[in-house]
């Protein structure tokens, strides 16, 4: 893994009395700072490089969130039809990622390619405090690995300091850290009460050291899960996205019985390689002649290009068969997948989205139903 | 100074300044031949190394498609302004582009061939040549697209040639940077006699190149078995078979079903989905009969229960 180095950090003068502001400065003492005032003058030179995405990664912008800190995972509200959400919640607590993995779809946000460290934890807890006391679920999953890897910034940030005990008092919430790091180093020294799932994103070896270039390997991941486990950590893993490789079903059930062999897993979720038109173009020409995207893709409802129906049907159905080969209880989810495939693969789409919420947070059985009410609209 | 030039005093091998890439001098010449040359040339005194010493030539600043034209219907004078003074070759540079750009737009390789004299010849730094020329020859001053009409240079002789002909757009001529010197020569040859959309062109070489990582293949092989196709509805025939094989399967097969079953039935676009619309219209009861006694048909047949299967 390749740990992360600015060349240079702006602090949004907002924040500067925030702890998490406190520990990236003590990190990075020797980097060239510049406290600020609205968006980083920097920004209006990216168009200078021939590589903008690479290059805003080498500046820090460290700043507050001025929007909505908590909000619901984009399947669950945007106008994709028939997809099947799980009800997820997302806490913005950084944005971009210097991990250069060829698929991320964190490339298209060309307009923002700086590291960024929203540093207003306070507000953060307040607002997640209040959606939690007004909501009625007691399932609720709130991630921060949506925009960011939830730890590669970890042992600078601290973030986890603050976010692992926080979840450790709450009844009615899991927090899922969702990494492809080996930052865990303040998770160890905390107990997490059974409230903090600590998820790695997983691929065969060979894809990740073909895919992703700064990433922690899989050996590294799974070395880390193993520590965290033995913490007290609940483990969840994503195998996401699934590549078909031409020897992809080897190279998963290899995965599969590792992962299974070893861990007792909180749920895992699978989710094949999808890209909209825009990210296939960047990653074209930011690694070209790349396997990648040279798959059966084809545009579906939402707009996002993904393999076949059959392929990833296939898919699916194969990796779903390693897994009940297993013999586990550990629930499996289909990532941004429609109820077709959901009904194909899985023999069942859920009622809702609390039901699925419900069932991967073990408390409830899958509901075998082929209505469409879990169904995003 | 304004003068009748003879032609022979004029070094029309020195292309220092020149921009063009394959002019089209047939509009020019024949105005030539009416009028003469209107617009006088402008030419530079310049040591040449290779006459004796302290002789000079006339090197071309601007004219060079005039001086082409002149040549070729044999004139011996032209009118010719000759600078004089202490303009730097960055200045007449300067000065032929913008006589150039009020009479005709800079084809893509013209301008990849501005900016890289810029930079090789009058040593202009990047950022400047980015921010005060890329706008004067029309591009957005930004490195990226810099970047892409520097990359334009390590395109093969012939591939430039077709582009030029094909007035093609720089979002698919970026399609052929993918591909080896060697390779885009073998596909100028075989493009050249086909005719190509745009948007056919750019689906053309980004799903042979797919082709090419996917399946580990050369080139020529995937050529070769489009050799025989002389259109490009038959090119992409043959061509979607390779990139989208269980695609092109399933479109197969329900296309063959269709027909058995004699309904004006509609696949689910890409089979994402897995319900087939079927569309007829109808004027009267009789024909509505008609239809309702087709489909009755249609459910006994084996070929809708392989159809379905499709899904």
């Amino acid at each position: 893994m390749i740990h992360y180095r600015p060349q240079k950090i702006y602090i949004d003068r907002a924040v500067c009395d925030s702890p998490i502001t406190k520990n990236i400065l003590d990190s990075f003492s020797d980097i060239p700072r510049e406290y600020i005032e609205g968006k980083p003058e920097f920004l209006n030179t990216l168009h200078q490089y021939p590589d903008p995405i690479f290059e805003g990664k080498k500046y820090l912008w460290v700043t507050k969130n001025h929007g909505k800190l908590v909000k619901k995972c984009g399947a669950s509200t945007s106008s994709l039809q028939n997809v099947v959400c799980c009800n997820y919640t997302i806490l913005d607590f950084s944005f971009n990622c210097h991990f250069e993995c060829m698929y991320c779809f964190l490339q298209e946000y060309t307009n923002l390619p700086m590291m960024v460290v929203y540093a207003n934890i306070k507000d953060m807890l307040t607002s997640v405090q209040e959606v939690l006391n007004s909501a009625s679920s007691r399932n609720i999953r709130i991630g921060t690995g949506e925009m960011a890897d939830s730890l590669a910034l970890d042992e600078v940030t601290g973030f986890s300091q603050h976010l692992v005990p926080f979840f450790a008092n709450q009844k009615k919430a899991l927090l899922e850290l969702k990494t492809k790091s080996t930052c865990i180093k303040n998770l160890l020294n905390m107990d997490p009460k059974g409230q903090t799932v600590i998820a790695w994103t997983l691929s065969p070896e060979l894809y990740a050291q073909k895919y992703d270039l700064k990433t922690a390997s899989i050996k590294e991941r799974l070395e880390a899960a193993r520590l965290c486990q033995k913490a007290g950590y609940k483990i969840a893993f994503h195998l996401d996205p699934l590549i078909q490789e031409p020897t992809w079903k080897e190279d998963y059930k290899q995965l599969v019985d590792e992962l299974f062999d070893q861990f007792n897993l909180e749920w895992v979720s699978l989710g094949a390689l999808r890209f909209n038109a825009n990210l296939k173009t960047i990653i074209q020409r930011r690694f070209p002649n790349s396997f990648l995207i040279t798959g059966e893709f084809v545009s579906t409802p939402d707009g996002k290009k993904r393999y076949i129906r059959s392929i990833r049907e296939e898919m699916y159905e194969t990796l779903q068969g390693y897994i009940l080969q297993k013999k586990t209880k550990t629930p499996v989810y289909l990532c941004m997948e429609s109820d077709l495939v959901w009904k194909n693969v899985m023999g069942y789409a859920p009622e809702t989205q609390e039901a699925l919420e419900r069932y991967l947070t073990g408390r409830d059985s899958p509901i075998k139903s082929g209505n469409d009410r879990g169904v995003a609209k | 100074m304004f003068q009748q030039m003879v032609l022979s005093s004029i070094d029309l091998k020195n292309r220092f300044f020149e921009v063009n890439f394959l002019p089209d001098l047939t509009v020019l010449k024949d105005s030539i031949q009416r009028k003469g040359i209107l617009q006088p040339i402008i030419v530079k005194c310049h040591s040449d190394p290779r006459l004796d010493r302290g002789e000079e030539s006339l090197q071309i600043v601007s004219g060079f498609r005039r001086l082409d034209c002149a040549r070729a219907l044999g004139l011996t004078q032209v009118p010719a302004l000759i600078v004089e003074g202490e303009l730097s070759d960055l200045a007449l540079f300067e000065r032929a582009l913008e006589e150039n750009l009020f009479s005709r737009p800079f084809n893509l390789i013209e301008k990849t061939i501005v900016l890289q004299k810029l930079k090789v010849q009058f040593h202009v730094p990047e950022s400047l040549l980015i921010e005060k020329y890329m706008p004067i020859i029309g591009l957005d001053p930004a490195a990226t697209v810099y970047q892409r009409y520097q990359e334009l240079l390590n395109l093969e002789n012939s591939i430039q040639i077709y582009i030029v002909q094909q007035n093609l757009p720089l979002h698919v001529i970026e399609s052929f940077l993918a591909y080896t010197q060697k390779e885009q020569k073998m596909l100028s040859s075989f493009l050249s006699p086909i005719h190509f959309t745009v948007s056919g062109l750019k689906e053309f070489l980004i799903w042979v190149r797919e082709v090419m990582v996917r399946d580990k293949v050369e080139l020529s092989e995937i050529l070769s078995s489009v050799h025989s196709c002389s259109q490009y509805e038959e090119v992409k025939k043959v061509l979607k078979l390779k990139r989208y094989p269980r695609l092109s399967e399933l479109e197969e097969k329900f296309k063959v079903f269709k027909q058995s079953l004699s309904l004006p039935l509609e696949a689910p676009l890409f089979f994402e989905d897995n319900k087939i619309q079927m569309k007829f219209g109808f004027r009267n009861k009789i024909e509505l009969k008609e239809w309702a006694q087709k489909i009755d048909r249609a459910l006994d047949k084996k070929e809708l229960e392989e159809m379905l299967k499709l899904l």
